[in-house]
């Protein structure tokens, strides 16, 4: 109560004098409100795949893990959610499925399940994004409830969902929704600054819908402008505020940083200095954001993959004893042992 | 109230405060990689200058760390401080506690209590001592009068550093530690004279640079053979390739090298940042042979057979070709000690 009467009397100018589209957009309301909670069902595991720029090889990348699952016995469905531009279908060799998601959406058909298609690898099916709609960005928020609930529905032991470009707010919640985030990036200036972008956009998207933290949700707001008036540049600026202001908040916004958690996949590596740029991202993060950054690991730059997909075929069985090959095994391998980000629906 | 106050120099480094002394280094020179001049990662998220504050911190805590007695001495100080601050002032403490950012968390508004500091490793340890008080502010005046002791033990050691700066070079296991902020030193080594022998057309066979090709090449398959990156690529070495010349610069200078003299190994060995100390720590040998195998003084070595055997792991940590290595200083050493070859 008493910081209620505290935030009415301390409105923040800044919000007035920056209203910035991007802040509009990440203020909207909290789809995880409307999701049923995950233990409501079967134990599964949802992987997202992002990366802030396109042609960063996350649909190739997201289509090989899915096989690499789907080889190991495991009920894999993968969704491309590059509403507008899907091609995941593309990836595993098929050809544009009958059912899409855009059935889904014009009520064509009443379950996600009924959009589900199958492909000519055992244990792995797909559901194809809507080739005629007008993008994730648009979705609106109805929708993304219903989406995300029908996403839970679905039976399976991993679903994968492959992202589009963008830090747009539809992405960045699927992806906060998943139990592992996946950023895929190449060792390029402009990849890396929108793979930023994207750190940027999910750790502040996860601060604004974390509950517990609604009574300092003006303060988050400020601090996504980072010029704003209230000299909150940083994430650690708001966190210093948050803690001047209320302590016992700032532990709980503490937790609820430390809980963030972005796996990252560099692609494209051509020399030990790519390779390590991994490991740069990840001790820049720590200090910047204060979040763990997972480096799963990194793909050579392969002659395999663009002759992969010429012949409209995925890596994994176009050249299955490649280094390309094994390296994806792998890393399907690792990120199946790790622990999700723990759930948004408590 | 400055909040990052009580980040401490492990949490700078992010490293655990029991972590051992290869953990540090490898920290260290992964954060300095991350955080140097023109390194991808971290122009678009960190200005220049708030870039060059960070890399002021982790020197600083490098700088303390990477020294077993200093951090002995800061060790102990931060558990005296702890104590002190959780049974006289406990609720400072507990406000303190939730000041801690995840990680330290210094952007540059809060630069100005450094500003005025000198972080260069050539500071005297004066001025070392100084920031890490200004920096850590917990060690309130009261601590350090009510420790006497430990303040003396400093001091003391501080004396003893400034008067003899020549016998401590010696005795203090860090002070032969090439930093990497002195990039500059390293530049010059490798580029004098008499290092750069002669035309390559002399020097180098064609077996040479097979020779080294395949070593490098094989160095990389190594590498992608582990997708995940594993630790061994956070290793100064591999961790500073964007310091790419000078990695060229040497590897061309091993590619020509056919002497392979005690000097040659110094160098190498200073330009790939190890000491003496971690050089005996890795290959089991004392510091009283490799200080003689660099200097070729063969007087204290044993009989060729051990020597070869030292100069062979000696070339492993250097990555140097060892067959060469070996077989040119032994020659050598057999001319000169007829007796023990």
């Amino acid at each position: 109560m008493e910081f209620d009467t505290w935030r009415q009397e301390n409105q923040p100018s800044a919000l007035k004098d920056t209203p910035s589209h991007w802040i509009a957009e990440h203020s909207e309301p909290n789809p995880f409100n409307d999701v049923l909670p995950k233990s409501a069902f079967a134990e599964k595991k949802i992987w997202a795949m992002g990366g802030g720029k396109g042609g960063v090889g996350k649909s190739m990348i997201m289509s090989n893990l899915a096989i690499s699952l789907a080889q190991r016995g495991e009920r894999v469905i993968a969704i491309d959610l590059d509403l507008g531009g899907a091609n995941l279908h593309t990836t595993f060799g098929i050809e544009m499925p009958r059912q899409t998601m855009s059935d889904f959406f014009e009520r064509r058909s009443q379950t996600l399940e009924g959009c589900i298609s199958n492909t000519p690898i055992q244990n792995l099916e797909m559901i194809s994004g809507a080739q005629d709609h007008l993008g994730i960005a648009n979705l609106d928020y109805d929708k993304k409830v219903l989406l995300l609930n029908e996403i839970q529905k679905l039976e399976a032991d991993y679903i994968l969902i492959d992202l589009g470009a963008g830090t747009n707010n539809n992405t960045i919640d699927f992806f906060n929704f998943a139990d592992l985030g996946i950023l895929t990036m190449l060792p390029e200036p402009t990849s890396i600054e929108n793979a930023y972008r994207f750190i940027k956009s999910v750790f502040y998207r996860k601060l604004m819908t974390a509950q517990h933290l609604s009574p300092i949700r003006n303060w988050i707001q400020i601090a996504m402008d980072s010029k704003n008036q209230e000299g909150l540049r940083t994430p650690g600026d708001l966190y210093r505020k948050v803690n001047q202001e209320h302590p016992d908040l700032a532990l709980k916004l503490k937790d609820e940083i430390q809980r963030i958690r972005v796996h990252l996949i560099v692609n494209q590596a051509r020399t030990q200095s790519d390779v390590d740029l991994g490991f740069s991202i990840k001790s820049v993060c720590k200090k910047y954001f204060g979040i763990q950054v997972d480096y799963v690991g990194y793909l050579d730059y392969d002659s395999a993959v663009w002759q992969a997909i010429r012949r409209k075929r995925p890596v994994l069985l176009e050249f299955p004893n490649s280094q390309l090959a094994s390296n994806l095994e792998r890393m399907s391998h690792y990120l199946s042992s790790q622990k999700g980000q723990s759930g948004e629906t408590e | 109230m400055k909040l990052s106050s009580d980040q401490n120099f492990y949490d700078v480094l992010d490293v655990q405060p029991d972590c051992s002394s290869e953990e540090i280094r490898k920290a260290y020179y992964q954060l300095k990689s991350a955080f140097s001049k023109g390194n991808l990662a971290s122009y678009s998220i960190y200005g220049s200058d708030e870039s060059e504050h960070v890399v002021k911190e982790i020197d600083q805590a490098f700088e303390i760390l990477s020294d077993p007695e200093k951090r002995r001495q800061y060790d102990q100080r931060m558990t005296t401080d702890s104590f002190e601050a959780s049974t006289q002032e406990d609720d400072l403490k507990r406000s303190e506690d939730s000041d801690q950012w995840p990680v330290e968390e210094e952007a540059a508004s809060t630069v100005n209590s450094h500003e005025d500091s000198n972080y260069g490793l050539a500071a005297s340890e004066d001025s070392i001592f100084e920031d890490e008080r200004n920096s850590k502010e917990v060690i309130s005046e009261q601590i350090q009068v009510s420790d006497p002791p430990i303040q003396n033990e400093v001091k003391k050691a501080k004396l003893d550093t400034e008067q003899n700066g020549k016998k401590e070079s010696k005795e203090n296991p860090f002070s032969n530690v090439v930093s990497i902020d002195r990039i500059a030193p390293m530049e010059d080594s490798l580029r004098t004279a008499h290092l750069l022998v002669a035309p390559t057309t002399d020097f180098t066979s064609a077996a040479d640079q097979d020779a080294g090709k395949t070593e490098t090449q094989s160095h990389r398959s190594e590498n992608s053979h582990s997708s995940l990156p594993s630790h061994q690529s956070t290793q100064p070495l591999a961790s500073l390739r964007n310091t790419k010349n000078l990695e060229t610069e040497l590897d061309e200078l091993i590619a020509q090298e056919k002497h392979w003299s005690g000097e040659f190994i110094q160098k190498v060995r200073e330009a790939r940042k190890i000491s003496i100390e971690e050089m005996a720590e890795y290959t089991k040998i004392s510091k009283r042979y490799l200080i003689a195998i660099e200097k070729e003084d063969f007087e204290p070595l044993p009989a060729a057979v051990y020597l070869r055997g030292f100069l062979i792991q000696i070339s492993k940590k250097l990555k140097l070709p060892a067959e060469k290595v070996s077989a040119s200083y032994v020659a050598r050493f057999r001319q000169s000690c007829p007796d023990k070859a």
